[in-house]
């Protein structure tokens, strides 16, 4: 299975990272149980950081996407949705589809950046982030 | 009461009855019948979602000009009447999503093309009069639509999440998936509330260009299914001018107004010696090549240059990163809203007439040269379609007691350009966002 879909903060963050190759089904699948995790965080806002660095290859077909694998865009709890990658082909996909979805949305090269910006956006995040995933934080 | 809320009323209880009447009973009725209620906290969202909202301003854009303030209440009714279809009307239309030429075929795009062609057929027949036993004949197909989100298939997933979420806390006893995958009570409700319909007008003078109007706008449906290639652009603005349903509408409006609440003595004329379907066709087809173009059909040829050298600019500034023609279309800037229908339809995978032959393109770069030549043919065919309505209309006036009819007619088209000039995805923008 290409997708690990865990709780990066419980309740508050959930942290999806993809590896190797990534089927439609598996996207499918993947975006299925991340909105699952969302549904039963805690309220106002629940972010999502999916790391793609590893990822090698992946769905491209935007109506596809858009339709079967977004079913955690839908979610009302979700909050930022950042994506670990340096790959502009993943950055034009992610940027179409959560600006349809009208989700907040960023892409960071490191993880170290997206929690960064995630504890700048959510100051509730800052005491809960693991001790030394973050050089510096606020 | 202004006529707008008159109008809302009139929906409200319109819809309430017809759920009641035409929708079998189920899980989706319940939800429904909630959603339209006060005891759902999202009610106005709600409203918006399931493109009520739109239909009340349609029906009161339409209608305002050309009433008289007395006739309000009794023309909030029917408009209330029609509403109430076209309720059903957004959700089954949707199932279309996802099957255009440039889509890929996800796995149960077959399924959803069955389910069209089962409903679609059942529809006409019921129109014709062939049978009186429409949830017998779409029982076939009700396991299909049972692995069919209504959700995915929406373009607004999010402010359905949001709704049912909140009835579900009201609900403990219904899941999600009977309302998510539920969607076949809605099947049935839209054909008897569809033949109710043409029932009721088929008394009037409009009777039947309204019935032909539904009866060509379900084979559109499925001729629209059923193009696997490339077509000349004039062929495929005829086989998309009745999917929009501009007929029907116009006709059953035109039936309220010139023979129910007042009566034209020239009207049988008009009907008669084909002006009146003239105008009314000619709508259908500039509604269509708005609905699919938007506002790039009045630009000048200087404009339309500018907008393609952008996309050129943008294509090859990416071309590294780009797989394919909606890449460029989709994420594409722009800044002053052209492109919104063509993306509506790009990312939802609708029929459109300026995009199906791009499908048939061998590279990217001749896509957009085809869709360069799809904007110049189509904003001619745009310029021209409007100059005949304009003299089908004085025409129409010319030879009736008033200018009800074409006001009503030249109303309709004014508010689809309206709107969809605006984002897709904007409240304004369409019948659902």
């Amino acid at each position: 299975m290409g997708y690990e879909i865990s709780w990066y903060i419980p309740g508050r963050v959930v942290q999806a990272i993809f590896t190797g190759t990534i089927s439609s089904e598996e996207a499918a699948a993947a975006s299925a149980m991340t909105a699952q995790f969302i549904q039963d965080g805690d309220p106002p806002q629940v972010h999502l950081i999916a790391d793609t660095t590893r990822l090698e290859r992946f769905p491209t077909n935007l109506n596809l996407l858009n339709r079967s694998a977004s079913k955690h865009l839908w979610q009302p709890k979700l909050g930022w949705t950042i994506v670990i990658s340096t790959n502009s082909t993943t950055r034009l996909i992610s940027g179409i589809i959560t600006q349809v979805a009208r989700v907040r949305f960023r892409m960071f090269p490191t993880f170290d950046e997206g929690v960064r910006f995630l504890a700048d956006q959510d100051s509730t995040l800052r005491a809960q982030i693991p001790a030394g995933d973050v050089s510096t934080v606020g | 009461m202004s006529l707008h809320d008159e109008i809302a009323k009139a929906t409200i209880e319109n819809v309430r009855s017809s759920l009641t009447r035409h929708m079998p009973g189920s899980p989706l009725r319940d939800y429904y019948l909630w959603g339209i209620s006060t005891a759902n906290p999202y009610r106005e969202d709600f409203l918006q979602m399931i493109g009520v909202r739109q239909l009340i301003n349609l029906s009161a854009q339409m209608i305002g000009e050309v009433i008289e303030p007395d006739d309000r209440q009794s023309i909030a009714q029917y408009c209330g009447r029609i509403n109430a279809y076209f309720l059903y009307e957004i959700m089954s239309d949707n199932l279309a999503n996802g099957l255009s030429s440039l889509s890929v075929n996800d796995e149960n795009a077959a399924i959803r093309r069955q389910i069209l062609h089962t409903f679609d057929e059942v529809m006409v027949s019921r129109l014709k009069h062939q049978h009186n036993a429409t949830a017998e004949l779409l029982k076939p197909i009700e396991e299909l639509t049972r692995t069919i989100s209504c959700f995915a298939q929406s373009m607004t997933p999010r402010k359905h999440q949001a709704c049912i979420t909140a009835y579900l806390a009201q609900r403990p006893d219904v899941t999600q998936e009977d309302i998510e995958y539920g969607m076949w009570p809605i099947l049935v409700a839209n054909i008897e509330a569809c033949y109710e319909l043409a029932e009721y007008m088929g008394r009037f003078q409009v009777g039947d260009l309204l019935r032909q109007g539904f009866i060509d706008r379900y084979q559109g449906v499925t001729a629209t299914l059923d193009v696997d290639r490339g077509l000349p652009l004039n062929e495929l603005v005829r086989t998309g001018m009745h999917t929009s349903s501009v007929v029907p509408v116009l006709a059953y409006f035109a039936g309220v107004l010139a023979e129910i609440i007042r009566s034209e003595p020239m009207l049988r004329s008009i009907i008669q010696d084909g002006t009146l379907a003239d105008a009314f066709m000619t709508s259908a087809v500039i509604v269509r090549l708005v609905n699919d173009m938007g506002m790039l059909l009045t630009l000048s040829q200087n404009e339309r240059k500018n907008v393609m050298s952008s996309l050129w600019n943008h294509y090859q500034h990416n071309a590294n990163d780009v797989e394919a023609v909606d890449y460029v279309l989709l994420s594409a800037p722009d800044e002053y809203t052209m492109l919104t229908r063509l993306q509506k339809d790009l990312m939802h995978g609708e029929f459109n007439v300026g995009l199906h032959n791009l499908a048939f393109s061998n590279s990217i770069g001749e896509a957009l040269t085809l869709l360069d030549n799809n904007l110049a043919n189509l904003s001619e065919m745009y310029y021209r379609e409007m100059s005949h309505l304009h003299d089908l209309l004085a025409s129409i006036d010319r030879r009736i007691t008033n200018r009800t009819l074409s006001n009503l007619i030249a109303g309709f088209v004014r508010f689809h350009e309206m709107i969809y000039a605006e984002p897709y995805n904007s409240t304004v923008g369409e019948y659902v966002a």
